[in-house]
């Protein structure tokens, strides 16, 4: 207690230093914990919209469609397949089921007047896709896609880009399971503008009953399952116990984040990044306890002998430095937790808005609109415990020379 | 004599029926595979050094693209010569195509959506460029009728594609020039029998060993509006010796 009280007293002695190291590790823990929140923010949204739009929580589908798809490929129509009903079982019977829908995905040129683009066609049985998928949420005209309609529906960048209006004309080309050029046409029944930029431009929804006649595959053929189950957490270990079931067929289980391996890689990357700046922070403020230890001691190195001669060993005068470091860290993470609680507090709230800031779809995120904070208890916890361990790590050394000192030395110091 | 007149009748309508019924309908003898085995011997090239231009008329523009190609068999390689694209190369080796771009020098492989795209912008698409085999080997053949294109009479026949076939569109009505064995009109079908694309030959030339090739072709896409691609033959010369290695990827580079 004693060393504590001077310690405290030590580190209000020279409060401008004392205030300029804290605001130095205040300013890491504030871009820490901020962008810790923006980029748990962004991959919370990113994984919402591709679950909700894109991939569920769960797809089950033929290995060989995969990993065309993953490469870039035309999808392939011969790698598609009957569900057999085992699988519907295995996959009514998994852990916080919701829902099943199957998809018969192919790829395409969209054809309007003049113009062409290349599209992702997404046959869906209209009965189930709603209890998978969000899309029709996000109708902005028109209706969604019905069983038998030879109707279509698209995203409104698609829409703005080929000029169409509900009740347009247009025409998918294709090549069937047998490689010959085949059609479909027919209206433009709807048109959606959801949060996830690509399901605007590049995707077409039509009805699978309808689709399938034209593309040379048997008439309950599909190209995935995908499985809507009650959370995130459970659709891992249910993707997982689904994958052993059907371990020794043809067909692969995928969870959402192993369907969105980039989104996932770009997590990774997002967060060494922070950790970086973290660090180049960190260090900043570490060499800034480093000269305040050094400078103190040089300022008390009369204190010091005198302490010395006192009786002090040196292990207490450096726990007098260490505490002194720690209390500087404490000052700093307390300050900076502060400030970006209410930063955050703004963040978590209002959000900030994406398209002002930042092109998220040429970054390849799935996400457009709003973007908002996140609060994460475990990296203020995280933040506020490593700001003080590396205000004590920097102050070792430099406490251990200045308790080092000589107390003759030290007292004659002038 | 009215026994013979029945056995007369009854042959008579048999040969009839078993033309007719087997699509070999005789049409001066021919049938409708012999009819394009000829067209194949006057239009597919087995060796040949051709220049070329591709008028693309698309949106009220006109944009006029030149080249040379070295033709054999199923591999070509093709250099495009107007200022704009100049250097630009595609190489086709049987069913594979790649592009050679001189300003970024850089290969491209033509593959997935693009093979459905139109060469260079034009109504000819890669997937067509690919299909360079002779017609009799990838389609079966059916005579439907006789017509006349601008005044001369041509054989009307439907080509279905042979199952296995690694061919684009299903079904192809070609219009056969009775004379000359080359095709004056064609059109391409989807599956579900839409008509895809229109192909008209405006000029055809009588070459050395008497054999006829269209030098002038009009391609038009039926699915894009106001489009279509003249093909303009302006030399070729056949069984050309093409030096070995000429179409490579060695060479492209």
């Amino acid at each position: 207690m004693y060393l504590f009280k001077i310690a405290a007293r030590n580190l209000f002695r020279r409060k401008k230093r004392m205030f300029i190291i804290s605001s130095i590790l205040a300013l890491a823990v504030i871009t820490f914990l901020l962008i810790d929140s923006f980029m748990i923010g962004m991959m919370d949204l990113s994984f919402g919209n591709v679950i909700d739009f894109e991939t569920p929580h769960i797809e089950i589908g033929r290995e060989e469609f995969f990993i065309q798809a993953d490469d870039g490929q035309e999808l392939p129509l011969e790698e598609t397949f009957i569900p057999e009903k085992y699988m519907l079982e295995e996959i009514k019977a998994s852990d916080g089921f919701l829902a099943v829908t199957p998809v018969l995905d192919f790829s395409a040129s969209f054809i309007a007047g003049r113009e062409e683009f290349p599209v992702l066609v997404r046959s869906i049985e209209t009965d189930s896709f709603g209890g998978v998928f969000k899309n029709e949420d996000y109708l902005v005209e028109g209706e969604f896609v019905e069983a038998g309609d030879s109707g279509v529906v698209i995203g409104n960048q698609m829409a703005e880009f080929f000029d169409l209006e509900i009740g347009d004309f247009y025409t998918l080309r294709f090549q069937d399971k047998n490689g010959y050029f085949s059609t479909i046409e027919g209206e433009v029944r709807g048109i959606t503008t959801t949060p996830h930029p690509q399901m605007n431009m590049g995707v077409v929804f039509v009805a699978r009953d309808y689709a399938v006649s034209r593309l040379g595959v048997e008439e309950d053929n599909i190209s995935q399952l995908m499985v809507r189950v009650e959370n995130r957490d459970l659709a891992l270990s249910s993707a997982q116990s689904l994958a052993n079931k059907f371990k020794n067929t043809d067909y692969q289980v995928r969870s959402y984040r192993d369907a969105s391996e980039m989104l996932v890689s770009l997590e990774a990357w997002g967060y060494l990044e922070t950790y970086f700046i973290l660090a180049l922070i960190l260090i900043v403020g570490a060499i800034g306890i480093i000269n305040t230890i050094v400078l103190s001691a040089l300022e008390r190195i009369e204190e010091i002998g005198m302490m010395k001669a006192m009786g002090l060993k040196v292990n207490q005068i450096v726990r007098v430095f260490l505490l002194e470091a720690a209390g500087i860290g404490v000052i700093g993470g307390l300050v900076g937790c502060i400030i970006s609680a209410l930063i955050n507090h703004f963040f978590v709230n209002y959000g900030l808005d994406l398209d002002l800031y930042l092109d998220a779809e040429s970054m390849g995120l799935p996400i457009s609109g709003r973007l908002y904070g996140v609060w994460n208890a475990s990296s203020f916890l995280l933040i506020f415990i490593l700001v003080i361990l590396i205000a004590l790590i920097a102050s070792i050394i430099p406490s251990y020379w200045a308790a080092r000192k000589d107390p003759v030395d030290a007292i004659h110091h002038r | 004599m009215r026994k013979k007149l029945w056995y007369l009748l009854l042959i008579g309508g048999l040969i009839l029926f078993i033309g007719v019924s087997s699509n070999f309908v005789l049409a001066e003898g021919l049938t409708a595979t012999e009819i394009m085995e000829r067209v194949d011997d006057n239009e597919y090239i087995e060796s040949a050094r051709m220049e070329a231009k591709m008028i693309i008329e698309d949106r009220g523009r006109k944009r006029v693209n030149e080249f040379y190609s070295y033709l054999q068999g199923e591999n070509s390689l093709s250099e495009f010569t107007n200022p704009r694209d100049r250097g630009t190369r595609y190489l086709k080796l049987g069913n594979d195509l790649w592009m050679y771009f001189p300003a970024a020098e850089d290969l491209v492989s033509i593959s997935g959506h693009m093979m459905r795209d139109g060469m260079m912008g034009s109504d000819f698409s890669y997937e067509d460029s690919v299909e360079s085999q002779q017609l009799s080997e990838l389609y079966h053949f059916e005579l439907k009728g006789e017509e006349i294109i601008n005044g001369g009479e041509t054989y009307v026949i439907l080509a279905t594609a042979r199952e296995g076939e690694d061919v684009s569109y299903y079904q192809r009505k070609i219009w056969v020039d009775q004379e000359r064995f080359v095709m004056l009109r064609g059109e391409y079908f989807s599956t579900s029998g839409r008509l895809l694309k229109e192909m008209e030959v405006k000029e055809v030339q009588e070459f050395r060993d008497g054999r006829y090739f269209p030098i002038e072709v009009v391609m038009n896409d039926k699915l894009r509006q106001g489009s279509r691609t003249t093909m303009k033959v302006t030399e070729i010369d056949f069984d050309y010796d093409i030096p070995e290695g000429k179409i490579s990827l060695e060479t492209l580079n």
